[in-house]
């Protein structure tokens, strides 16, 4: 876990450099995956005509509003397969919508994370994320590939 | 508006359809009545269908017309076939088809006015839920969208500070550092905006809500939020009203969060709430300072939105707390007003239903 990568699901290029900043900043030296709508990110996790499915991230950051599929129908997704079920997901989000809340909760999400504008803040709500969720947190022991 | 105009006109089919079936049930239950004993008296009442059929079409007016031609019919058909029967029994009938096609106008128009009410109801019930659910997008992406780029101008500018802070002249970093409190000061007001137009979709609890206790609480976490001031808050006890405790509780945290605030340079600052009155049903209530008060002349802009009668530096704020204050009250059939003069005060009157 400590060393298993980050999967970043970011639409807004500015917000993806943002928070690879406040990555860095905060010290979480583990790779950091990026993909950029809901589709790359099912990709990613698993596989398509063309690619292999990627190994298991340590965790999923997660934006609502993506293009193609949606934050909360990836959350679905990762939440219905075996491989990935398990998976701690952390929406990384603009609202604080109490629909967009109920609907995440509702559907397995582990933690919801208001980006807040000011950088500062947000940084420091990345740093704890990050030593929380890889460092602090005991994670889910991940399944061997192919068994029942 | 197209939906609402095409729906307030009665398809011909729901008119004829309803009437068509009080008709036949009339003229069932007539015929069953008088079969037996005349069989004419029937074939008279057989013409209420097509009266009924008129009625429906053209209300009042096609009722009295349908039944004055069913009458001449009615009184043709006695003179030329030479049917046997009594001028009196003729007569009477004239008088029954006269009635019941009046009746029936009158039931016509009444119906059909039924009927374009309801579709009128409907459609603004329709038009209605969809304003709603537009509004819901809109402030939905409203809270997703515009936060976005007030993050990048925050996180970059930072970052420009950050990474090139040593080379900057000293104007360039107090610049960037507007910039930042400039955005910071936008996703707060977005932040507010939303929150009151939340306030007006929310459906209202209601509730026995003690004003009193609500109150004291309020005023505890002022002073241990800011506890070098001295502020002496009187609060009346057993302020019993109906209302929804979670917005009310917004109404008085406003209130007397301005009260502390523009009281911040009053040497014995002083707040008080109290009943002062009330009849049919409502009580009402004031909220004193003897802060930096107000001129009447600008009394209306307090509860607008956005509107301020301070400069930031002054006294800090977004300009949406009274409106939201004002709107929660408008919601609970309430009401507020305020009072003020510069430099003595201000005295913010809301009243409240009781039951």
């Amino acid at each position: 876990m400590r060393d298993a990568p980050i999967l970043l699901v970011e639409d807004n290029p500015d917000d993806e450099a943002l928070t690879l900043r406040a990555f860095k900043r905060s010290g979480v030296a583990n790779d950091i995956e990026v993909v950029r709508d809901g589709q790359e990110a099912l990709d990613y996790l698993f596989g398509n005509d063309a690619v292999e499915a990627s190994p298991i991230p340590g965790i999923i950051l997660l934006d609502l509003k993506l293009p193609k599929v949606d934050g909360l129908e990836v959350l679905k997704r990762v939440r219905a397969e075996d491989r990935t079920k398990l998976i701690p997901v952390v929406i990384l989000t603009s609202s604080r919508e109490e629909s967009d809340l109920i609907d995440t909760y509702g559907h397995g999400a582990n933690s919801y994370v208001r980006k807040p504008v000011d950088f500062n803040q947000f940084a420091d709500s990345v740093r704890q994320l990050g030593l929380y969720w890889l460092v602090v947190n005991e994670p889910p022991p991940i399944p061997i590939p192919n068994s029942p | 508006m197209n939906d609402l105009s095409s729906a307030g006109r009665i398809l011909p089919w729901q008119r004829t359809g309803v009437l068509a079936v009080a008709a036949v049930l009339l003229l069932v239950v007539t015929v069953a009545r008088f079969t037996s004993a005349d069989p004419t008296m029937a074939i008279t009442m057989l013409y209420l269908l097509p009266i009924a059929l008129l009625a429906t079409e053209f209300g009042l007016r096609g009722g009295v017309l349908g039944a004055s031609i069913a009458s001449v019919l009615v009184v043709a058909w006695v003179l030329l076939l030479d049917v046997d029967i009594p001028t009196g029994e003729v007569l009477l009938r004239c008088v029954i088809l006269t009635f019941l096609g009046t009746s029936f106008g009158l039931l016509g128009d009444r119906l059909s006015q039924a009927v374009v009410d309801r579709a009128l109801v409907a459609a603004r019930t329709g038009e209605l839920a969809a304003v709603n659910k537009e509004l819901e997008a809109f402030s939905y992406s409203v809270a997703h969208d515009l936060r976005a780029p007030l993050r990048a101008i925050d996180g970059y500018s930072l970052a420009i500070l950050d990474d090139y802070g040593q080379e900057l002249p000293g104007g360039a970093q107090e610049d960037l550092a507007r910039v930042r409190g400039a955005s910071q000061r936008m996703s707060t007001l977005i932040d507010e905006l939303l929150g009151l137009s939340r306030l007006t979709r929310r459906e209202l609890v209601r509730a026995s809500v003690d004003l009193s206790v609500l109150a004291r609480e309020i005023a505890d976490e002022l002073r241990l939020r800011d506890g070098q001031r001295a502020v002496e808050i009187d609060i009346q006890e057993g302020l019993e009203v109906n209302g929804d405790p979670e917005l009310l509780r917004l109404v008085l945290q406003n209130l007397l969060e301005n009260a502390w605030k523009f009281t911040a340079n009053t040497k014995e600052a002083h707040v008080e709430l109290a009943r002062i009155g009330g009849e049919n049903g409502h009580a009402t209530f004031a909220v004193h300072d003897n802060g930096v008060g107000f001129d009447m002349r600008y009394a209306e802009k307090l509860f607008r939105p956005f509107e301020r009668l301070h400069r930031q530096e002054e006294y800090a704020g977004t300009g949406v707390g009274l409106t939201t204050v004002a709107r929660v009250l408008n919601r609970h059939g309430g009401k507020i007003w305020a009072q003020g003069t510069p430099g003595k005060g201000a005295t913010f009157f809301f009243d409240l239903p009781i039951r």
